[in-house]
């Protein structure tokens, strides 16, 4: 793989990582669409919570918290990955480096 | 007035059944132990705050160490400074008041807060921090020019009063009832005590303070929290609130079926549709993502991973707090339906605020009921000091460095001094006299954060198209169109844009931030997109590379696609929520009720009637505000009368439904309510 190609795929990682992370973390904390796709879960319960209540809340917390973990651990992998691939490669223009 | 009229009609024969009997209102009044020791928590606890904001001077050596901590605030003292940055006054009372009042919908509302608190770190804060520099304004001046960095520090000063009367306001009145000291006096001390430890101390001394705050607050939620839900009967979970009050469920549902509803708000009164949970996101969540104060914290973390590390120990105390508060809301709902509705007497929306201080009392020691005093004010100061900090780096930083760009460090850092202290004295002036929008003035900084600074941020960042142009179209038009609408309630010069039913607050936010998007992208594409090479090379410094592709974050698919998104966005906000469609009237008025609704109905007519007395009450109290003012306190009161008594009459259909057995489809609840409303029919027996 050449340093170009390398450059070109940790720039779309990047743009995935986040445009994915960015889309998760929203549904994960907006899970509202779940209430109306599946009303019963007001009617069971979780630990003594209506299920619907107890998931908003452990999803948009608890389950948030190693998710996010994750997350920082592969943005990190792409940004070291670009701080690679990109220190000394010249500038993509007609005349390189200005 | 014709539908007043009505509705009375319609409440005649209940009114006749119902007690005329004065309501009874509790009246909160602090016992004289948690008074004193409120009052010596309180002094010492500024006395602390004072103390290390003048020993943080000694670190103050540059603008960089004013205004951004010297870039040495990382992990987990970042993260509890975060968290108290981002809850107030109104997180730390105001939840809980929202709670006894809205239930379910709050859940929405808190979650949405958390995630836009993460969302910051995903999108915006790596790209901010590797910026550089102390502010998003900066950020706006830097990457738009200085006429974009005059236009988002006006709306940042702005935002920053909006939350900042509300929260001195709040500083006051719990000085006020819980101390018995006058309002002046007490908004006076504590904003004067918060103001010189945030000039004095800088971004260190703030850091250092809300790192404590944090403490402070988690410490004063959790132990009342624990005895309160022991006290109620909650059991071991207890001793873990947001998830120990899972025994007390049944209590509830018997006492109030729709508090774990999430089809329904507003006491079981008020249908919730797609678009209000829709409306949180774009409201709450992107708003959270633009609040400069917000951004702010992460330009002190040393490096991106340690602003990253910060934000998820922050995600971990802002849900203990958060989800601590719902178990303290949950209990204040059960024991005001149980105890204080019981004994005859009925909570007002003032006394609502102090639930947390209430409950504690009632169930706790004094030494311990003191404890939310303090963790309220500590909440207050917190927010205050993050708020003033990024006023006094606007203006001193940002502003002063545009009018003079030579400007020696020094003389910047004595603008700071200078600035955040005028910042503080202008807010407490200003709180001395609130004014009456207050109770939403902390939404309406939301959504002009989400129609402002998000977009531009968001685009400015991802997207090299983005130019000039685009940048102050969008922040103007965001944040023209979020004011009107918010003020006009969705109302724009007469014509009714936005019809989305009660929290249409909310709404607005999908509209106006969709519009600031879809301009921001139009604009920028009509002008040319940006050229200037300099800031392109930037924008892949802030992503990490050490090269430069022009390539890169700059295609014109990406941003045509969202514009069109957000085109259908606002569309889609615009047309009216068919759960509010205006119904006619309903025939219901001449139905019989049933026999087993009897006693609902008498409860619902007694309700309308104390809900029109306030009314009248208000609307004789500001008689000097005339006839719009008073024709707004009737329609509240005719709004209320009108959800209780479709409840009631739902009510009465379900038990006819059931005593016929008939296999029929639910029949719609008579369309009876004000504005057209026809909450489903979901019975709701609790008091307030």
């Amino acid at each position: 793989m050449t340093n170009d190609e390398r450059m070109q795929a940790a720039y779309k990682k990047q743009c995935r990582t986040t445009l994915i992370a960015f889309v998760v973390i929203t549904l994960m904390t907006h899970i509202f669409p779940m209430y109306f796709l599946f009303p019963n879960l007001n009617k069971m319960t979780i630990f003594g919570f209506p299920a619907d209540y107890w998931l908003t809340i452990v999803i948009g917390w608890l389950v948030l918290i190693p998710v996010f973990w994750i997350y920082i651990q592969i943005s990190e992998k792409v940004d070291q990955e670009i701080n690679d691939s990109s220190s000394g490669a010249a500038d993509n223009t007609p005349g390189g480096h200005p | 007035m014709s539908r007043l009229l009505a509705l009375i009609a319609l409440f005649l024969p209940a009114l006749a059944l119902a007690q005329t009997a004065e309501p009874k209102y509790y009246v909160f009044e602090p016992s004289s132990a948690v008074s004193t020791l409120g009052i010596l928590y309180t002094l010492l606890m500024m006395g602390s705050f004072l103390y290390v904001g003048w020993m943080s001077k000694r670190r103050v050596t540059s603008s960089d160490d004013y205004f951004a901590a010297g870039r040495s605030f990382g992990g987990v003292s970042n993260g509890l400074a975060m968290s108290s940055n981002y809850m107030s006054l109104a997180t730390f009372l105001g939840f809980t008041a929202l709670l006894w009042k809205m239930q379910y919908y709050v859940v929405a509302l808190v979650l949405s807060f958390t995630g836009g608190f993460v969302l910051i770190s995903i999108a915006l804060a790596p790209a901010l921090r590797r910026w550089g520099k102390y502010t998003s304004m900066q950020f706006i001046g830097e990457r738009f020019g200085q006429t974009a960095k005059v236009v988002a520090v006006i709306c940042m000063i702005f935002l920053a009063q909006l939350y900042l009367i509300g929260q001195m306001k709040g500083v006051g009145n719990v000085f006020q009832v819980m101390f018995h000291w006058d309002y002046t006096t007490g908004l006076v001390v504590g904003g004067l005590v918060v103001t010189a430890y945030v000039t004095i101390g800088g971004m260190y001394g703030l850091s250092y303070n809300q790192t404590l705050q944090a403490i402070i607050m988690l410490i004063a939620l959790y132990v009342p929290a624990v005895i309160i839900l022991l006290k109620l009967g909650a059991g071991p979970a207890s001793f873990f609130p947001p998830f120990g009050y899972g025994e007390l469920v049944p209590q509830m549902n018997e006492a109030m079926a729709s508090y774990f509803n999430p089809f329904l708000t507003v006491n079981g009164t008020v249908p919730m549709s797609f678009k209000f949970y829709t409306g949180v996101f774009f409201s709450i969540a992107c708003g959270t993502m633009g609040l400069p104060h917000i951004a702010m914290r992460y330009f002190t973390a040393p490096s991106i991973r340690d602003a990253k590390m910060s934000t998820l120990w922050g995600t971990v105390f802002v849900g203990l707090v958060f989800f601590t508060t719902f178990a303290i809301g949950f209990a204040a709902k059960l024991y005001t339906v149980n105890e204080l509705n019981a004994q005859g007497l009925q909570i007002q929306p003032k006394e609502a605020d102090l639930l947390i201080v209430v409950m504690s009392q009632a169930l706790t020691p004094g030494w311990i009921a003191a404890m939310p005093v303090a963790g309220a004010l500590a909440a207050g100061f917190s927010t205050i000091a993050g708020l003033l900090m990024v006023i006094g780096t606007g203006l001193g930083s940002d502003i002063y460095s545009t009018i003079n760009p030579s400007a020696a460090d020094q003389s910047k850092v004595k603008m700071g001094y200078i600035f955040t202290a005028l910042g503080g004295l202008a807010t407490i002036g200003l709180a001395l006299n609130p004014p009456d929008f207050l109770l939403t003035s902390v939404i309406w900084a939301f959504v002009v954060a989400a129609s402002t600074f998000t977009p531009v941020l968001i685009l400015g960042i991802w997207w090299k198209g983005a130019n000039k142009l685009g940048a102050i179209a969008g922040l103007v038009v965001g944040g023209v169109l979020s004011g009107i609408l918010f003020f006009g309630k969705g109302k724009m010069f007469g014509f009714t844009l936005i019809d989305a039913g009660p929290v249409v607050h909310l709404v607005t936010g999908i509209f106006t931030m969709s519009a600031a998007w879809f301009i921001i992208v139009v604009v920028s594409l009509l002008t040319g997109g940006e050229k200037n090479e300099k800031i392109l090379r930037e924008i892949d410094r802030i992503h990490g590379w050490q090269n430069y592709d022009p390539k890169r974050y700059s295609g014109n698919t990406f941003a045509l696609a969202t514009a069109a998104f957000a085109l259908v966005l606002m569309i889609w906000s615009a047309m009216p929520d068919p759960t509010y469609a205006k119904k006619p009237e309903a025939p219901a008025a001449t139905a019989p009720a049933p026999v087993p609704a009897a006693d609902t109905a008498t409860k619902a007519a007694t309700e309308a009637t104390e809900a029109m007395k306030t009314a009248t009450d208000m609307a004789a109290d500001t008689a000097t505000k005339a006839a719009t003012e008073t024709t707004e306190a009737v329609k509240a009161a005719a709004d209320t009368a009108a959800g209780t008594a479709t409840k009631a009459v739902t009510e009465a259909t379900e038990a006819v439904k059931a005593a016929t057995n008939t296999a029929a489809a639910p029949a719609a609840a008579p369309a009876l309510v004000a504005e057209g409303q026809t909450p489903p029919a979901q019975p709701a027996s609790g008091q307030q």
